[in-house]
């Protein structure tokens, strides 16, 4: 049983991984993307938030200069398509970073501990998961006031219990393993072992959660700032591009169709790559 | 619901800012008379303790009353209740729409598994899911209301003026709403169809020369429809979720739209009632999902 080790476990993974013809597209289109993100500045032709001047308005895609056309107030529409990609990827990562790292850690808790504390924990979630997801969302946007960060922070807080549930799962199948209990034997302290040998044997299906959890989020954190509670003008975010967009539905269909065509791809990657991951880590969920 | 009441009012009643300035229309003390502030405070019960708040919300809760709204002095319920309609016939068309394809459609992958058929609705699946439905909403109103003419862009249907208003109204905010349940239902039935039909009493049902309609649709699909019926409780909630922006984008007049613009203008009473009430009609789908559980599988009993 020479390749039985983790290494041989990744490989075969990746092997996996591809081939599946969607998931590598998927994933082809999520590292285009982080590029464009990440290199916005070299990338974006205009500042994406300056107005141009009154002459350039609702440039129709193709006009000399502006690849995708402009905005209302003369804003090249490329610039702001890129710097959203940026936003709307951080958006995603930190929504799935604070809701995960909240929802890893209570459902290990719950988990590993039980009792009192699982008992609070999973009816606080059971609590939270009687709300339907967006209407939760909008109530605590109500109470923090319309921003981006208050985006992130309402869906963090919402959707850490998708993590619990999921890490408590693991757990309770995870600490009934022999090396768990010779962990405990040898001494180490409950943290230490829920650290070092819990948790990164549960790490397969968190990480496919997160996978669809960001474009999950990038859906759910367009549809606030679409209604006005998230990201505020002049940001170019692609869901406030959107709203902005929608009133020259008529006059200026791109304005609508462009961002909501970058939405639907990142997220209709992000997905596939989630579902491929799924399917290469654990084939047994396919 | 106790409990969700309990959340939503501590959430609101904890909300940085003076609730006495959004029901005075002020954006800062200083220019008000103290008198009046404190007639205000009295009027809406704000100079109690928050448990003793609490305490008259719920009791009143209970018998109907929601308090009334900042903004319009109007009563909550009143104002709830005459749009809960609105919401429930988009949401539930929604869901009508959803599932008269989606079920089809998820059968039909499952028996014809990596078929052209099989495929195509897997990878419109893939699109539902991810295509946000507001922009869906937006993309139909371009096409069949600004560029073809053929239905109205906003605006709900009267009965009055006939069903045939009532449908052609109803017909772009129910399908942009309906996607996303209507692919992951797709999903789930060709998921579960695919797991019972290689059960042995599906093999000894095609042994003993039943027809494909009878072996499909009585055997296979019933036993199927669980997690089905799961996927669609659950989804219920991103129906109602979604209806908010929906209603938005449509001008529907539903609960949804005044959440929104109860939020918008800080009128807690009102958030706080189209929240309770939403989450009201979400645990009862819930309910009702759990009841039909034991039509689908007999064996299933809650005692």
């Amino acid at each position: 049983m020479a390749n039985a080790g983790p290494t041989s476990l990744a490989r075969d993974s990746w092997r996996r991984f591809l081939k599946n013809r969607a998931a590598t597209v998927g994933g082809i289109i999520v590292l285009l993307i982080w590029m464009v993100a990440i290199g916005a500045p070299l990338f974006a032709p205009y500042d994406p938030v300056a107005h141009l001047s009154s002459a350039n308005r609702l440039k129709p895609p193709g006009s000399p200069g502006y690849l995708l056309g402009t905005d209302d107030f003369g804003r090249d529409l490329l610039s702001r398509l890129i710097y959203g990609a940026r936003i709307s990827l951080q958006v995603g990562v930190i929504v799935v970073f604070l809701s995960g790292s909240i929802g890893v850690t209570l459902g290990a808790i719950a988990g590993y501990f039980g009792g009192l504390m699982d008992e609070i924990i999973m009816r606080s979630v059971d609590i939270v998961m009687a709300f339907p997801f967006f209407i939760l969302a909008i109530a605590i946007m109500a109470v923090l006031g319309p921003s981006l960060n208050n985006a992130m922070l309402a869906l963090a807080m919402v959707s850490w219990v998708g993590y619990a549930r999921l890490v408590r799962g693991q757990v309770l199948s995870v600490k009934q393993k022999e090396y768990i209990e010779s962990a405990r034997a040898a001494g180490l302290s409950d943290w230490l072992i829920i650290l070092r040998h819990v948790l990164p044997n549960c790490m397969a299906p968190i990480l496919i959660q997160a996978t669809l959890g960001v474009g999950g989020a990038i859906l759910s954190a367009a549809g606030l700032s679409f209604i006005g509670l998230g990201a505020q003008p002049p940001d170019p975010e692609w869901g406030a591009m959107l709203n902005e967009g929608r009133e020259y539905l008529r006059q200026a269909p791109y304005l609508t169709i462009i961002p909501g065509t970058a939405i639907a791809v990142t997220v209709l990657a992000l997905n596939l790559l989630g579902d491929g991951l799924r399917d290469a880590l654990d084939p047994r969920l396919r | 619901m106790l409990a969700i009441s309990a959340l939503v009012f501590l959430m609101l009643h904890l909300a940085p800012g003076d609730p006495v300035l959004t029901i005075l229309g002020a954006s800062e003390r200083t220019n008000l008379d103290p008198g009046v502030i404190a007639q205000v405070r009295e009027e809406f019960g704000l100079d109690q303790p928050l448990y003793t708040q609490y305490y008259l919300f719920i009791s009143k809760a209970i018998r109907g009353n929601l308090g009334r709204s900042f903004q319009t002095r109007e009563d909550v319920l009143e104002m709830v209740a005459s749009r809960l309609p609105a919401t429930l016939q988009l949401t539930l068309a929604s869901m009508a729409i959803a599932l008269v394809v989606a079920l089809p459609l998820g059968v039909v992958s499952a028996v014809r598994q990596n078929s052209w058929v099989d495929n195509a609705s897997m990878v419109f699946a893939a699109f539902g899911i991810s295509i946000p439905r507001f922009w869906f909403g937006l993309i139909l109103i371009l096409v069949f209301s600004l560029q073809l003419g053929l239905l109205p862009t906003t605006g709900i249907g009267h009965i009055e003026s006939g069903l045939w208003d009532v449908i052609r109204h109803l017909i772009l905010p129910a399908v942009s709403l309906g996607l996303s349940m209507l692919a992951l239902v797709t999903r789930m039935t060709r998921s579960s169809m695919l797991e019972v039909i290689r059960q042995d009493y599906i093999r000894t049902a095609w042994a003993k020369g039943l027809t494909s309609r009878v072996v499909i649709y009585k055997h296979a699909l019933k036993n199927s429809l669980i997690p089905v019926v799961t996927v669609v409780g659950m989804q219920f909630g991103g129906l109602l979720g979604g209806a908010v922006v929906t209603e938005t984008i449509f001008s529907w007049p539903g609960v949804g739209r005044l959440a929104v613009n109860s939020i918008l203008k800080r009128d807690f009473p009102m958030v706080q009632g189209t929240t309770l009430v939403l989450c009201l009609t979400f645990v009862l789908v819930n309910l009702a999902v759990d009841i039909l559980y034991t039509f689908l599988d007999p064996r299933i009993r809650y005692d």
